[in-house]
Order: structure tokens, then C-alpha cells, then sequence
């Protein structure tokens, strides 16, 4: 098994409980202007979860394939992520990332060696998008924790 | 740049901010009988981290380095994880993380093959930076527990 799926497999359930933690009131606020609102990375991350499998799909059929970029701020105005509704976000997130690791469980360290093209990120083997998905993870925990800290005041 | 480092970067901060969240006469509380307290576990990540580090550099190094496997019950009770300070333990996590990423990110893709043996048995560098990302995982998952427990 590859090692990733080790980190993978926790995301859901770190990223429910931070949520779980900060009042309702608060998950429509940003960190930053230019960052998704708790509630819109919690959107955005059960949403591509099926872009991110789709691509390692196109892989796997056809080694080298290329894929296309998605533009994610014109993805969540198209699909209103604002006006969704978290927990049943959380639910899918949880839902398509065990998908997304029985489908990894079950690839050769051949398949894990496909690769595809994508814009901006070159041609990438299945096994170094493991690592990137795991590092989008982390970037989104991290996200989420800032929003933990506006509402403990401690670090 | 490879992408294997990208994992590593976030546990630290993400780790000091769940630890904030939770009141401080809950850092001694064990969730499990065989679990570490709260203190405990950021004391045994930051301690992990040398030990990490230590096993990567020496894979660059030298030619296949074999590494004893670490008994992290006896460390922890051996260098007194249950009095340390959480908030020194997590600076330190956080300084040491930093070096091991700095390390990592300056590895060319031959580095990244390069092998050694542990307690998990033969395996590389990259192989090896990726299970060290679940052992992150497992345990910001642990502390996240106590946001709801």
C-alpha cells in the first residue's frame, strides 16, 4: 500500500471536528480576500475530490493523457458553494475520499508510475499526485485551523 | 521540484492551532489507555522529528545505513514526556519540521531513491517521507479528538 494513503485517510474526520468546533455564524468568513470562506473550502474540497480521481482515471486508461485545468473560484460561483450546506458537504467529502482510497488501494506500483499532463503542473506519475493531494490537505487543514484560532484567540 | 515535501510543511502550525483550541488543564488527559496525553503526543512528534531527520540525512549520506527501531513508550518515559512544557515542545516541533522540509527540498530525484533500513524494514527516502506524513496525520487526528471529546 502505498504510504500516502496512510495521511489520506484522515482529512474527513480532522476537518469535521474543526468545523464541529467553530459556530455556524462564523463559516461564511475568510482568512484572507483572495482565500475560499471555511464553508467554501469545505465545498471545494468534496468537490474535486472527484476531479482528483477522474484524472488519476484518465491515467491509468491512457498513460501520458492530458487533462484539463479547472478554474476552482469560477467552479464555486457555478455551483453556489456558498449557499451550501457544510455538514452535508463534510458527508460527502468523508463519502468520495474512501472511494478515492479503496480505488488507490487496489493499484500496482506500475499503475502508480501512469502519469498525466495537466497545465501549470506538467506531466505527473499517480504516486506524485498522491503527494500533492496529501500536501492540498494540509493546505486546507491549515486553512481551517486559522478560522479555529479567530474564534480560541490562542496558537 | 518533486512534490514529496508538500506534506510536511503544514503539521507544525496546524498542530500549535488544535492545541490552542483546547484548555490547557486537558493537556495531562489520555483519550485511551494505550494512548498518550496531549502533552504527551507533541512532545513524542517533536522527539519523532530528530529521529526522522537523523534517518533521511543518513539514507543521503552513507550507502544503505541500517537504523535500531525506537521504542517511543520507553523515550517517552525515559526523557519525562508527561512534564515537558506544550508550548516549548511545539516551537521545537515546529523549528525541527522546518530543517527536515529545508533538507528535503534541496534533494535532487536521486536522493529521493536512495534507501535505508528501520523498524519498518527497507524502504526510501521518498517512501519514507510519505509515511512519515501519516504519522502527522494520525496524529493531528488524535489531537482533533479533543475538540470533541
Amino acid at each position: 500500500m502505498n504510504a500516502y494513503l496512510l495521511a489520506l485517510r484522515h482529512t474527513p474526520t480532522i476537518l469535521e471536528r474543526i468545523v464541529d468546533d467553530i459556530p455556524a455564524e462564523r463559516y461564511g468568513e475568510r482568512i484572507a480576500e483572495d482565500r475560499f470562506s471555511l464553508l467554501e473550502m469545505v465545498c471545494h474540497l468534496a468537490d474535486f475530490e472527484d476531479v482528483y480521481v477522474e484524472r488519476m482515471r484518465a491515467a491509468l486508461k491512457t498513460d501520458g493523457v492530458e487533462v484539463a485545468d479547472v478554474d476552482e473560484g469560477q467552479r464555486a460561483l457555478d455551483k453556489k458553494y456558498d449557499c451550501r450546506d457544510p455538514h452535508k458537504e463534510l458527508e460527502v467529502f468523508a463519502n468520495r475520499r474512501r472511494d478515492t482510497i479503496t480505488f488507490l488501494e487496489e493499484l500496482t506500483d506500475e499503475q502508480l508510475g501512469r502519469s498525466f499532463t495537466k497545465e501549470g503542473l506538467g506531466r505527473v506519475t499517480i504516486k506524485e499526485y498522491l503527494a500533492i493531494l496529501s500536501g492540498h490537505d494540509l493546505y486546507h487543514l491549515d486553512q481551517a485551523t486559522w478560522h479555529l484560532k479567530a474564534v480560541h484567540g490562542k496558537e | 521540484m518533486t512534490p514529496y515535501a508538500l506534506s510536511l510543511r503544514h503539521t507544525s502550525a496546524i498542530l500549535g492551532r488544535i492545541v490552542g483550541a483546547i484548555p490547557a488543564e486537558r493537556h495531562g488527559e489520555a483519550l485511551g489507555e494505550n494512548r498518550f496525553t496531549l502533552v504527551e503526543m507533541v512532545a513524542h512528534i517533536a522527539d519523532s522529528e530528530n529521529v526522522y531527520f537523523e534517518r533521511l540525512r543518513g539514507a543521503v549520506e552513507r550507502d544503505v545505513p541500517t537504523f535500531d527501531r525506537v521504542d517511543v513508550i520507553a523515550r517517552a518515559r525515559e526523557g519525562r514526556f508527561t512534564e515537558r512544557d506544550i508550548r516549548q515542545e511545539l516551537n521545537a516541533f515546529a523549528k525541527r519540521s522546518r530543517a527536515t522540509v529545508s533538507f528535503l527540498e534541496a534533494l535532487g530525484p536521486e536522493a529521493w531513491a536512495r534507501e535505508f533500513v528501520s523498524g519498518i524494514g527497507r524502504t526510501s527516502v521518498e517512501r519514507y517521507v510519505a509515511f512519515v506524513s501519516g504519522h502527522d496525520l494520525y496524529h493531528l487526528d488524535q489531537a482533533s479528538e479533543y475538540l470533541v471529546r
